[in-house]
């Protein structure tokens, strides 16, 4: 193929837009990560900026890690994200599946009444009671089943979902395949790259979770990653208080990292499903 | 003598029975919600040496439990109808719930208030604990941060520059600043001391205190008068010398929005003059920060400023301890109410209240031979959650002489330094009154004045619109009656 | 559409349509029985909730129990008769609109890059990278703000000083405050709002690529002739469901960033409310003006989705 002018500038725009996005992108983050790993003190004598930590130390993350609390919370919130994101999945595209069937009576009231449930929120008072009254309170449930299918996601997937070739159910259906099996046999497979998408939606969320947890969690043992760290980070934020010593700037940024490496190494694999052409493969298949 | 054995021998009978018995039955458990963010309390209350020791002398299963966002955490659980038997709220809120009928009044239990007042000293003007003429928030003796505030400068620019006055009028502190700002005290070639600093516009009444005026809503009472800061008459020249400092640079660009900022500031050691609490730098771990920064830094205190007025600089409110206090709730069974009060009894008793302040005697602290206390080396880590167990307060001079003793001058400095002292919080408002649009108005508009934004001269015309639009009017009226009526002003 | 309904809407009674729905549906009714569950009890259930915008809530007698507060408009008089109300709604406005577009636009663009990139290992990497500002939460946003934007040292300022310049007090002036916090948002939400984009994008048959380099069509022709149109239907419900939250304007960020100096700019509908009710526990008033925010929602999201039949986008 004639590499065309057209091709080139093309090329020049493409890696243009990455390079700017990887450079704004990539000096705050990495500031963040510097900034956990330098004395504090060093820290406000360049001016409170670090790209590149002229000393080291690990301070900040021996005075987050030294009691056992934040471990046991990391615990909580893999538990937490592996088995909410998997029911979330689950009740996603059981219910996405249906409601993206062209013509089936009632879907659109059904979608209309989904919509105002995003638009209407009922507030948090109300619904402690409700998460109460279903004997939710204080369990790992209580932090996923309130949210069991976000709207946001279950719209999309939807979507995605009615942009599949009709034939496909038909000529399934032929073959004696019941809904179920078209749901796990044809629309799954297809759909991998929405799935991993919602699914990393999700997951992110649960890894997230705090409001849920404040109000829906008093054993200790129980509270995620996110209400501790805040906690310890709240403590730091204490302005007049004459009692703790506040730990230093360094701690919030060190409990970012912390928080936030092991979520963002899942993207990664996920990536392996943005292949192109996924839908024509399966269709010509 | 026999007398006496008798007497001994019933008094370890009547012990011993009563020992036997507080083991025999469940201990009661007081469940007290708070936001007092301890971070360092063990998770587990086998670790918690304040919960075990409460629970050793008195029998009771007392748990004191953080919630996280406290507001919306705390409705739910009250609405929720979850146990509990006693939580902090501000004034506001003691007085929202007491109109529902949820909090127990405490006047009748004078023996308990006594006992308090006893070891905690009483403040007789307290309108903070009551709602309708009933007290309902126990009285607790609050730290009182509001003293904390320092005016900070560098003792080792003082002697580099000794023909540099040391201020004590507004005007020299303003040559003070102008001059360390322009003339590169640290020598590193670069115009980067920053003048005057501070938290926000508390920080900046270290300026205008010395004019009698605060820029803010501050209600005060001037010859048995009541007034307000915004009204009183040297309030324009106040402004314009803010808007002077403002013009040449002298203040710091980050001290209306980051007091984290202007906190890196002074650790980074390029402030002549900073307005912050010495919480904030005089403790020994800050200091070694800045040191390690700088080897000469030496940050030391001035006192307050004058302009043809008395010196003061620091909004204090005359209601010492409004702030956070604990209720009871009005269903609580007798035996809940014994128990409760057993616990603030002993929290009332030297041990008890040593404990809260500091833990265990022998263990954590010990008493030197004058009385003093000293903390046992390295005891600070393990103790320094026990403030959130202190629902009696604390008798803050004490208590930050024992944890503190670095900043024992600096705390006494603070606690006598002539402070601007406002009654906002002995005024209790309709529930309908809108304070809170008026004070951001204020505050917006009293930036705009310094920042040139809006000219100085239409003042008058402010205060106008704050009459017109705000009920300001109003406000002031309601404050005279209420203070009149508390017989702190005449009219 | 591509398949005629079995039972056109005819004027049949509603039992006997209903029965027939039935036989015919049934599996993907049962499908949905969970999820309509869900939804009544934990989003539907709790909606009674919201009668307390017309009452004056007391927690001793719960949410049914509370008195009716007169007039019933009180809390919505309350909001409107605040001289705060004009400015505030007005930022509201523009900071939202500008979050909508700045939300939708690069994001696709920073999507089409990174499937066009013809190197996949620098691909991927950008993209991995581009996703983790979503994780910073907005203090550490702030911070990092402050950082490079502060007026005494930060690093923007500390080169247009060097360059000669004089510093811009980009977070403490009401002139730059609402571009900041636009660029924050946009920062923070660049590369997360791409990975829908590419999941949309990756699920376009790639014949039809084929097909259009073999008609002589250029890189920058198919992205408009084929890319684009194929993910238009992605785009429109994201559209829609990003109108909905047009009254929002990002609490969480907004609350973080604001001071007295920038209040003027930068005072949005809920930080507003929040400042109101604080210690004063007005559930009253912040469920009134949610709800008022809802129904203008409510209006916006049916409206464009009404717009977007025409295009063949809409939700339902």
């Amino acid at each position: 193929m004639v590499k065309s002018k057209n091709d080139v500038a093309f090329n020049i725009v493409v890696y243009a837009i990455m390079i700017i996005v990887l450079l704004v992108c990539l000096i705050p983050i990495l500031y963040v990560i510097s900034m956990s790993f330098t004395p504090y003190a060093e820290l406000v004598k360049r001016g409170g900026f670090v790209l590149i930590p002229s000393k080291f130390t690990l301070t900040a993350y021996h005075e987050m890690l030294k009691d056992g609390s934040l471990l046991n919370g990391l615990w909580v919130t893999v538990r937490l994200t592996v088995i909410g994101t998997i029911c979330n999945l689950f009740f996603t595209l059981l219910m996405a599946y249906p409601l993206s069937r062209h013509g089936m009576p009632g879907n659109k009231l059904i979608m209309k009444g989904i919509v105002f449930t995003m638009i209407f929120s009922a507030g948090t008072v109300p619904t402690y009671l409700i998460v109460k009254a279903t004997g939710l309170l204080n369990t790992m449930f209580a932090m996923f089943v309130p949210g069991m299918i976000s709207v946001y996601n279950l719209i999309i997937t939807k979507a995605f979902f009615e942009g599949l070739p009709e034939e496909l159910f038909e000529s399934a259906r032929l073959d004696g395949c019941t809904e179920f099996g078209v749901l796990w046999r044809i629309v799954l497979p297809m759909s991998l790259p929405i799935m991993m998408t919602i699914g990393m939606y999700y997951a992110v969320a649960h890894w997230n979770a705090y409001m849920v947890a404040v109000l829906y969690i008093t054993d200790q043992d129980l509270r995620p990653l996110q209400v501790i760290l805040r906690r310890m980070l709240k403590a730091a934020n204490m302005d007049m208080s004459a009692d703790e010593v506040v730990p230093a700037e360094t701690l919030k940024m060190a409990a970012v990292c912390f928080a936030t490496a092991p979520i963002v190494v899942i993207y990664p694999f996920i990536q392996k499903y943005f292949v192109k052409g996924t839908l024509a493969g399966a269709v010509k298949g | 003598m026999k007398k006496l054995i008798s007497l001994l021998l019933v008094a370890v009978m009547v012990l011993s029975f009563g020992l036997v018995n507080a083991s025999a039955e469940e201990p009661v458990t007081i469940i007290c919600y708070t936001n007092d963010n301890a971070n360092n309390a063990p998770t587990d209350l086998k670790d918690d040496f304040v919960y075990q020791t409460i629970l050793a002398r008195t029998g009771v299963d007392f748990r004191v439990v953080y919630l996280d966002e406290y507001d919306t955490s705390l409705a739910a659980r009250l609405m929720g109808g979850d146990d509990w038997h006693m939580f902090l709220c501000d004034a506001d809120q003691m007085r929202t719930y007491a109109a529902q009928d949820m909090l127990l009044p405490l006047s009748s239990y004078t023996d308990m208030l006594n006992t308090i007042y006893g070891s905690y000293g009483e403040d007789t003007n307290i309108s903070a604990l009551y709602y309708d003429g009933e007290m309902y928030a126990i009285p607790a003796a609050k730290a009182i941060s509001d003293y904390y505030l320092m005016l900070l400068v560098r003792n080792d620019w003082n002697e580099k520059y000794p023909d540099l006055k040391v201020p004590t009028t507004v005007d020299e502190l303003y040559d003070y600043c102008h001059f360390l700002a322009n003339n590169d005290p640290d020598g590193n070639g670069i115009k980067d001391t920053i003048g005057f600093t501070g938290w926000g516009i508390n920080g900046l009444s270290a300026i205008t205190a010395p004019y009698d005026v605060v820029l803010g809503n501050y209600v005060i009472i001037r010859d048995g008068k009541v007034t307000n800061s915004l009204l009183q008459p040297r309030m324009v020249e106040a402004l314009e010398m803010c808007k002077k400092f403002f013009d040449e640079g002298l203040l710091d660009p980050d001290m209306f929005s980051s007091n984290s900022q202007v906190k890196a500031h002074v650790i980074a050691c390029n402030t002549a003059v900073a307005a912050m609490p010495w919480s904030n730098i005089l403790k020994a771990a800050y200091v070694a920060q800045y040191k390690e920064v700088n080897p000469e830094a030496d940050y030391t205190w001035i006192g307050a400023l004058s302009q043809g007025g008395d010196p003061c600089y620091g909004v204090a409110k005359y209601d010492k301890y409004a702030g956070d206090h604990a209720v009871i709730n009005a269903d609580v069974t007798d035996k809940e109410l014994e128990a409760i009060f057993k616990v603030l009894e002993y929290m009332c008793t030297e041990e008890g209240m040593m404990l809260v302040y500091a833990g265990v005697e022998n263990e954590h602290w010990t008493r030197n031979e004058d009385g003093s206390i000293a903390l046992v080396p390295g005891a600070d880590k393990l103790t320094n959650y026990t403030h959130m167990y202190q629902l009696l307060g604390r008798n803050d001079a004490f208590y930050l002489q024992v944890k503190f003793p670095e900043a024992s001058e600096a705390t006494a400095f603070g606690l006598a330094t002539p402070r601007y002292i406002y009654y906002n919080t002995s005024v209790v408002l309709p529930d309908d009154f809108n304070l809170a649009d008026m004070e951001n108005y204020v505050k917006t508009q009293m930036l705009a004045f310094i920042k040139g934004e809006r000219p100085i001269s239409e003042y008058e015309a402010f205060v106008q619109e704050l009459n017109d639009n705000y009920a300001f009017a109003d406000y002031m009226k309601l404050a005279t009656e209420q203070l009149v009526e508390q017989g702190l002003a005449n009219e | 559409m591509s398949t005629t309904p079995l039972y056109p809407a005819n004027k049949q009674p509603l039992g006997v349509r209903f029965r027939r729905a039935m036989t015919r549906w049934w599996p993907l009714y049962l499908m949905l029985l969970p999820g309509i569950i869900y939804f009544l009890v934990y989003k539907y259930a709790p909606m009674y909730g919201l009668v307390i915008a017309f009452k004056k809530f007391s927690i001793k007698k719960g949410i049914l129990g509370s008195p009716w507060v007169t007039p019933w408009y009180k809390y919505f008089e309350q909001f409107f008769s605040s001289p705060a109300n004009r400015n505030v709604i007005k930022n509201t406005i523009t900071l939202s609109l500008w979050k909508l577009a700045v939300g939708l636009f690069p994001s696709l663009i920073f999507a089409l890059a990174v499937s066009e990139c013809r190197n996949r290992f620098f691909a991927r990497i950008v993209q991995t990278i581009s996703y983790l500002p979503h994780f910073l939460s907005w203090v550490v946003v702030y911070g990092i703000c402050v950082a490079m934007l502060s007026q005494s040292n930060g690093v923007v300022n500390t080169f247009i000083k060097k360059m000669g310049g004089t510093a811009i007090p980009f977070m403490t002036s009401n002139k730059y405050f609402q571009a900041v916090l636009v660029g924050t948002d946009l920062w923070k939400a660049l590369g997360w709002g791409a990975i829908i984009y590419l999941a949309a994008i990756m699920g376009i048959d790639t014949s039809l690529y084929e097909a259009a380099t073999v008609d002589g069509c250029g890189r920058f022709r198919q992205i408009w002739y084929i890319t684009l149109p194929c993910i238009r239907k992605i785009f429109v419900v994201l559209l829609i469901l990003n109108v909905g939250k047009v009254l929002d304007a990002g609490f969480n960020q907004v609350y973080v960033f604001l001071s007295d100096e920038v209040r003027s700019s930068g005072e949005i509908i809920d930080t507003w409310v929040y400042t109101q009710g604080i210690g004063k526990m007005n559930y009253s008033l912040s469920t009134a003006v949610g709800l008022m925010k809802s129904v203008l929602s409510c209006v916006l999201v049916f409206g464009t989705n009404a717009l977007a039949r025409k295009w063949d986008s809409a939700i339902w």
